[in-house]
């Protein structure tokens, strides 16, 4: 498969870019991109076009992802050629021309069997690529097998995938390393398998330890019952000997008893009783002495108290009499104060009157008395006069301060002046700032028009060709591109024509030459007879035999004939010669057969190429007159312009710049109609604020700045503004004090009309009073002041005679009251002095009501010791009953008697109470048998040999414990065991744990045969990949390496290292002819090795396979240009068996290639 | 009505296999399974409050020796017969070969049916007769059945025997027997062992495997359990299948076709796990994992599997808790390349894939021959239980899947070793 072209229609930064690869003969193409990023991506491209784009590409920053597009033409060896495109996405991205879907199956016979790994692998190769296989040989140290497969497959880290699958296999298992997985997972697995025979547990020791338990069990319970037994009889033996003391002390208790005979037992409380009667007897008795003597003395105070008889019935009316004596006493000594106050104040009051009314006397002063309603009129008047006067004054000084204030006002608005109209400025102001900074958008217009100018110029003068203006270039009546194209192709096509013509020619020719060649090989190992040389000599044998028979049978011997046959030969010889000449030629034809026809065969091509030469060279100049009159035409296509044309393909590019060109024109020509209309605005604008102004009288300068124009016009319209609020505010202030002024002038008059009605109320009080009209209201105040003091003592001198009165006839009536109850109640009191009397009566008085109190008092206190004295009897009385009930009990006579029988009583109870504590105690100890049982049994027991039995007993016991406690031990053991025993899981965790590690053994025994097969398959497929391409590869790759490292060796061999592994040498140039061992090699020679290999190996494939395009990304970039050079010679020649594809960005590669490579043999792309 | 529980194939103590532990793994969730699995019956049997118990076969595993696990039994047993249940045991293959069956002493109301002839039980008062003959030894190969006796008149005739029927895939063919020959007896129901696979080849009368009680690897996948059995008037009502498993085994297939990158192949083997989780209602699996496919990430999956395989754990493990095992993931997933077509060509590579169709098409001792010393000493190394099998690759389809492994292995090694450096 080729590449016939390649459309960079939409791709990373490509549109529209074609790599016109062109069908014919192959050749070297060369594609040389300015850039290594345009280089990359069209190398990108084509490896997408072939196998699709991936999902995640970078190239899709200029056209997105869904319009990618790549298309190509290309062409199968067996001439089927097939064009399509390809688009991104998941499936169906195969195109046709037209977007229609086309089938995989389509291109997949194009590819060979070669897919995207492959296609990278071994027909695409960078520099990297060359790096990385010189690297991969020197590491496999020139192993042969390791070597052809890695140049063969393009595969350069295989010596790496050979010790990781080692590697990993040796991680898993390897015999003698305890740490490898297998051998730990191994070790786990037997020890796990041990635990689970640890802890597997046998029946038959299960059944022995139960049988412990049964045992141990059994025993325990019958020793168990004989401690009970032991237990019993220690107790019993115990009780009897505590008993033992107790019984004695009973028996001794009950003799005393027997002793004391019959007794009579009182009560307990019996001799408490007996004391508590004696002592209430005693008691009482002396309480009714003491009674009796109390009642005596009482009534010897009651004798001796006497009270007289009407005095306490008048207690009532002495009382009275005595609280009225103080008042009497203090009215004797105000009375003569009052008669004196009385005398000054008459005198007073008369001092006044004269002062008012001279000569008039103090009964007659009544008629002076005024109401006070009237004087209150006469005050009121006098305080409304006062008033009045004030507010006149305060009304007359508004007015002068308001009369001032207008004048000064008005004075100063008709300094401020009148203001000017501005409104017809103010809306052309708006108007223009409405439009923008105009100034400066004028400024940015001619910036960028002066910019564009220049661009075009620079361009126009870059425009090869052709001499003119801006303006001319907009009108020139150029081609159509697709004229251009037309005239493209069809020079193309007859260019092809004559290329493949003089190609044809000269190969013929050079078979022409060939064929000469062969024909004089033929020719050096003896002449070969041709049919030619037979037909002659017949030819000559039969003209002898003729003459012969003219000569001697015919007898017509002619010399001058015989010596024309053969100058020096007698006929007959002559003539056999010629038969002998004829019949070798004739052999020989038969014997040489085989080199006569290919002698005839030669000789029949060479006349047939020679022929078809020529036919074609006449094709050929037909072709180049067809050629001359298209040049002509497409001369004359550009002589309207004046031009003399290039090749189509540069005046393509020609016409671009000169489109570019028209572009920019048009550029111009609108930025200069935007300049225009700009400064028009500006000139207009400025006229019509002119005349605003002048018409306002403000001059405008000629120079004065646009933008300086708008500010002073602004300043007009400030200032006008200014006046016409000041006389606004002026105007105002003077109307509101003329408002003002008119307001007081009105009050004024209010008060003087009010002043006249004053007057004349005024006037008539005056004369009501008696007093001139005309007197001023201070005076006529005094007046009234005055005639009120006088009343005031009038009225105070009637009062002070009132008392005195009144006093004198309060004295009177009580001498007479206490005169009168003297002679009534104490006689000998009625000719004593009132006041004496009355105290007297009430001392009197005082006495009788004490008296009375006290003699009160000592009755009742004798009435209480009269009750005393009877209850006293009455416990006498009832205590002498209860001895006698005593002395019954205790069947006494005498209360002496009481004592003795006391005493007996108590002793007989006492016995009683211990024999029944000793029965209490016995019957503890007899545990429920009747005491005399009891006491019969431990009479019979032997108290001597009582402590000895016991601790018999006693040891007995520990022994039968101490051996329940061992049974326990075992029992609590043996159970335990047991419990362990029961159903434990531990055995089947262990299980559990071995098949884990089986597991992990399978898994890694698995993992490992994978690996280890995987290492030998490979080892096994390297040696029989070398044992068959080693012979034709390495002889070719030998030749390759001799021409790359420019003969400093002269070929490659095979020989054999220390381990008996063959591996590859280089053989030096030179007289020894020196092995050199790729670890003895530079870096740079195994590169050169590799590829001497790389290309071998490709050789190959496609003396073997489909040839595919063999795609080189820059591999040159290291080499001396020497060294380059061969290299691109090595290339070229493959290039004639299949496509060979150049991508380089650097122009030194180009020129070696021109240099290196016949001009017929290279094609150089340039990428855009 | 009365019912009784049947099952069969307990297996107790028998260990899980094939599962590998690894960080983080729930090692406590399955310990014990066998053992969680036939608690969990005896607490069936008295929940429900069954009449009986019927055990068809194969409480232990045969070779296995801890008298501990027989301990456990009868505790258990113990615990059913104390609340009145009594229990009926045939002794299967595995009984048979166990020392233990010999040697504990079960409790009175656990009868376990003779070895020498049929033996038949009658439950007067529910009306039932069982019939059943126990493994006298572990390779029984006559058919039992057709000794046993015909139907007890005015009975439910209840037959229990552990037998592989006419044969069952990966069982044993033991006391083999045709379902003729259990019809022709007349029983109501046939209580059958030795298949741990659920199954019930008849309706009428009713003949049922219950399968084992708790499935012990991966071949033995989905619910486990027992059949819970109802009657009424001498007839089957209701025949239920009742869950006892701890754990349930399960196989993914994840298809990794077309994932890009090894997280895309998390990701789906993350929602493959999910969803078996979800249908085994969150309870605890161990599951099984194929990945398969061809796919860009088989590159990296092959070059470090293990790390793939960690972060396949790591990740259902956040989304399913501890609640999943995995018992093995088996990264099967392939090269994106056309192999066919690379195999076509004339180079290195279609070589070397030539070269392996060709060992493919061999009998796998060629193959064998090529590490014949490496395997030697690994065989050497295993414990002689472990190396059958394992190294064995003289099977056909062994040796075509492991050659497919390599292969995998081969090309996206050598393809991808040029192009990441």
């Amino acid at each position: 498969m080729k590449v016939l072209s390649l459309l960079l229609k939409s791709y990373g930064p490509f549109t529209d870019n074609i790599l016109d690869f062109k069908d014919g003969p192959e050749a070297f193409h060369l594609v040389y991109g300015p850039n290594e990023s345009g280089k990359t991506t069209a190398l990108r491209a084509l490896k997408a076009l072939l196998f699709g784009i991936p999902d995640r590409t970078a190239d899709d920053f200029i056209h997105e992802g869904k319009k990618l597009r790549i298309g190509a033409r290309i062409k199968h060896s067996d001439g089927t050629v097939l064009t399509f495109q390809r688009r991104k996405g998941r499936s169906k991205t195969l195109l046709t021309e037209d977007e229609r879907e086309l089938s995989d199956s389509q291109l997949k016979k194009f590819l060979g069997g070669v897919d995207e790994s492959a296609f990278s692998l071994m027909f695409g190769f960078g520099h990297e690529d060359l790096v990385r296989g010189g690297r991969e040989i020197a590491s496999g140290k020139g192993d042969v097998g390791q070597s052809l497969f890695v140049a063969g497959s393009g595969i350069s880290g295989l010596h790496k995938v050979l010790q990781e699958l080692d590697g990993e296999a040796e991680k898993l298992f390897k015999q003698r390393a305890p740490s490898s997985a297998i051998n730990q997972a191994i070790s786990k697995y037997k020890e796990a398998k041990k635990e689970v025979s640890e802890f597997s547990l046998q029946p038959s020791k299960w059944a022995e330890h139960e049988e412990l338990l049964r045992a141990a069990e059994g025993r325990r319970d019958e020793v168990k019952k004989k401690l009970d037994t032991l237990q019993a009889t220690l107790t019993r033996l115990q009780r009897i000997q505590q008993a033992v003391p107790v019984i004695g002390a009973r028996k001794e208790a009950m003799s005393k008893k027997e002793q004391l005979g019959e007794v009579l037992i009182l009560p307990q409380s019996f001799q408490t009783e007996r004391l508590d009667v004696l002592k209430s007897l005693e008691q009482a008795r002396v309480d009714a002495g003491r009674a009796l003597s109390h009642m005596k003395t009482i009534s010897e105070k009651l004798a001796a108290i006497a009270i007289p008889g009407e005095l306490l019935g008048q207690k009532t009316v002495i009382d009275e009499t005595y609280v009225r004596l103080g008042s009497y006493q203090k009215e004797m000594k105000d009375l003569p104060g009052l008669r004196e106050r009385y005398v000054i104040s008459r005198t007073e009051a008369e001092n006044l009157l004269s002062e008012l009314r001279p000569g008039t006397s103090l009964g007659e002063a009544a008629t002076l008395r005024t109401g006070a309603a009237r004087r209150e009129h006469i005050l009121s008047l006098a305080t409304q006069h006062r008033g009045l006067e004030e507010r006149r004054n305060s009304v007359v000084e508004q007015i002068e301060s308001l009369l001032s204030k207008i004048s000064s006002d008005d004075g100063e608005l008709k300094e401020t002046g009148e203001s000017a109209d501005t409104v017809r400025l103010r809306m052309t102001v708006v108007d223009i700032q409405k439009e923008g900074d105009l100034e400066k958008a004028l400024d940015k217009a001619l910036f960028e028009l002066k910019k564009a100018e220049e661009t075009a110029q620079r361009e126009l003068s870059r425009l090869p060709l052709w001499q003119g203006t801006i303006e001319e270039i907009e009108v020139l009546p150029v081609p159509l591109p697709e004229t251009i194209d037309r005239y493209e192709a069809a020079f193309g096509q007859i260019d092809k024509q004559i290329t493949h013509g003089e190609s044809t020619i000269k190969d013929k020719a050079e078979t022409v030459e060939q064929t000469d060649r062969d024909i004089a090989a033929l020719n050096l190992s003896g002449s070969v007879p041709t049919e030619a040389d037979l037909k002659d000599a017949r030819l000559r044998r039969d003209e002898g035999w003729a003459l012969v028979k003219e000569v001697w049978i015919e007898k017509r011997p002619d010399a001058s004939k015989v010596k024309a046959y053969h100058p020096e030969l007698p006929l007959d010889e002559a003539y056999e010669r010629s038969v002998s000449d004829a019949d070798i030629i004739a052999d020989r034809l038969r014997r040489e057969s085989d080199r006569v026809s290919k002698k005839a065969v030669l000789i029949a091509s060479k006349v047939h190429l020679s022929e078809s030469i020529t036919a074609l060279e006449t094709r050929k100049k037909a072709r180049i007159i067809e050629k001359e009159v298209f040049l002509k035409e497409w001369n004359s296509l550009w002589s309207p312009i004046g031009i003399k044309p290039l090749t189509p393909r540069e005046m393509r590019s020609w016409l671009q710049s000169q489109q570019k060109l028209v572009r920019d024109a048009e550029t111009v020509r609108s930025l200069r109609k935007e300049a225009t209309r700009l400064k028009e605005r500006l000139t207009a604008h400025r006229s019509s604020l002119g005349e605003c102004l002048s018409a306002l009288g403000c001059g405008v300068a000629a120079e004065q700045g646009f933008s300086g124009l708008i500010e002073e016009t602004l300043a007009v319209i400030r200032k006008n503004e200014d006046i016409e609020q000041k006389r606004g505010e002026l105007q105002r202030k003077l109307k509101e004090f003329g408002k003002q002024l008119n307001d007081a002038e009105k009050n004024e008059g209010r008060i003087q009309a009010e002043k006249g009605e004053w007057s004349a109320s005024w006037e008539d009080a005056m004369t009501e009073l008696g007093l001139a009209a005309d007197t001023a209201p201070s005076e006529a105040t005094a007046f009234v002041t005055r005639s009120q003091d006088l009343f005031a003592k009038l009225d105070s001198t009637l009062e002070l005679e009132r008392r005195i009165a009144s006093i004198e006839e309060n004295m009177t009536n009580f001498r007479s009251s206490v005169k009168q109850l003297t002679e009534r109640i104490s006689p000998d009191l009625s000719s004593v002095p009132a006041e004496l009397a009355a105290s007297e009566l009430h001392s009197r008085l005082s006495k009788a009501v004490v008296d009375n109190a006290t003699l009160t008092g000592l009755n009742d206190e004798l009435s209480t010791h009269e009750g005393d004295l009877d209850r006293a009897r009455g416990t006498i009385s009832k205590m002498e009953m209860r001895v006698q009930a005593l002395l019954r009990e205790a069947k006494c006579e005498k209360l002496e008697q009481l004592q003795e029988v006391e005493r007996k009583s108590e002793l007989a109870q006492s016995l009683r109470n211990t024999l029944e504590q000793f029965e209490k105690q016995l019957l503890a100890y007899s545990a429920g048998m009747k005491i005399e049982a009891f006491v019969t049994e431990a009479g019979q027991a032997d108290s001597d040999s009582l402590p000895n039995d016991i601790k018999e007993a006693r040891d007995e016991i520990e022994t039968l414990e101490t051996e329940v406690s061992h049974l326990e031990q075992t029992i609590g053991a043996e159970t335990n065991l047991l419990k362990q025993m029961d159903g434990t899981s531990l055995a089947a965790a262990a299980a559990e744990r071995a098949q884990d590690a089986a597991a992990r053994i399978e898994d890694h025994t698995d993992r490992y045969v994978i690996l280890k097969l995987a290492s030998a398959i490979l080892r096994s497929e390297i040696e029989s990949y070398r044992s068959l391409n080693q012979g034709p590869v390495l002889e070719r790759a030998s030749q390759i390496f001799s021409v790359l490292t420019l003969e400093s060796f002269s070929r490659l061999k095979t020989t054999f290292d220390e381990k008996d592994v063959q591996i590859l040498v280089g053989v030096r140039r030179g007289t020894d002819e020196d092995d050199v061992r790729v670890d003895g090699m530079s870096d740079g020679t195994c590169d050169q090795l590799y590829l001497a290999l790389r290309i071998a190996s490709l050789e190959r494939y496609l003396d073997l396979n489909e040839p595919m395009p063999f795609v080189i990304d820059d591999v040159l970039v290291n080499f001396d240009d020497d060294r380059a050079e061969a290299c691109l010679k090595v290339f070229s020649e493959i290039s004639k068996k299949t496509q060979m594809i150049y991508f380089t960005h650097h122009k030194h590669i180009l020129d070696l290639a021109t240099k290196a490579i016949p001009a017929d043999m290279l094609m150089v792309h340039h990428l855009h | 009505m009365i019912r009784f529980i049947h099952a069969a194939d307990i297996h107790l103590d028998s260990p899980l296999r094939g599962l590998e532990s690894y960080p983080g793994a729930p090692v406590e969730e399955i310990r014990g399974a066998t053992r969680k699995a036939f608690v969990n019956l005896i607490n069936l049997a008295l929940d429900e409050n069954v009449s009986f118990v019927l055990i068809a076969g194969d409480l232990y595993d045969g070779d296995w020796k801890d008298y501990n696990t027989g301990l456990f039994l009868k505790a258990h047993l113990s615990k059913l017969t104390s609340h009145g249940i009594p229990v009926f045991i045939v002794k299967g293959n595995h009984d048979a070969e166990s020392r233990m069956t010999r040697d504990l002493r079960l409790p009175d109301e656990v009868k376990v049916l003779s070895t020498s002839s049929p033996e038949t039980v009658i439950l007067g008062d529910l009306g039932i007769a069982i019939h059943g003959q126990s493994f006298a030894t572990a390779a029984v190969t006559k058919d039992l059945a057709s000794s046993y006796p015909a139907a007890r008149h005015g009975l439910f005739n209840i037959g229990m025997l552990h037998t592989s029927l006419n044969g069952r895939e990966g069982h044993e063919n033991y006391a083999p027997c045709t379902l003729d020959t259990l019809k022709a007896k007349g029983y109501d129901y046939w209580a059958l062992g030795h298949v741990h696979k659920r199954e019930v080849p008849g309706e009428n009368p009713w003949i049922v495997f219950p399968g084992n009680t708790q499935g012990r690897h991966i071949r033995e996948a989905g619910p486990k359990g027992c059949t819970l059995v109802g009657v009424e008037d001498g007839a089957v009502i209701s025949v239920e299948h009742r869950d006892l498993h701890c754990l349930i085994w399960a196989l993914c297939e994840v298809d990794a076709a077309g994932a890009a990158h090894p997280y895309d192949v998390v990701d789906r083997v993350k929602e493959r796990v999910e969803e078996e989780f979800l249908r085994n209602n969150k309870e605890f699996t161990a599951v099984r994992i194929n990945v398969h496919g061809r796919c860009k990430a088989h590159g990296s999956l092959s070059q470090d599997p293990e790390k793939w395989i960690n972060e396949m754990r790591s990740v259902v493990t956040d989304a399913c808790g501890n609640s999943v095992w995995f018992e093995k993931i088996h990264l099967q997933t392939g090269v994106e390349v056309d192999l066919e077509q690379m195999a076509k060509r004339n180079d290195a590579l279609g070589d070397l894939l030539r070269y392996m169709e060709g060992l493919e098409k061999g009998n796998g001792q060629e193959l064998l021959g090529l590490i014949h010393e490496e395997m030697s000493e690994l065989k050497a190394k295993l414990p002689l239980e472990l190396s059958q099998g394992i190294t064995d690759l003289s099977l056909k389809d062994k040796t075509s899947a492991t050659l497919d492994d390599v292969k995998q292995l081969l090309i996206s090694r050598l393809l991808s070793s040029g192009a990441e450096q």
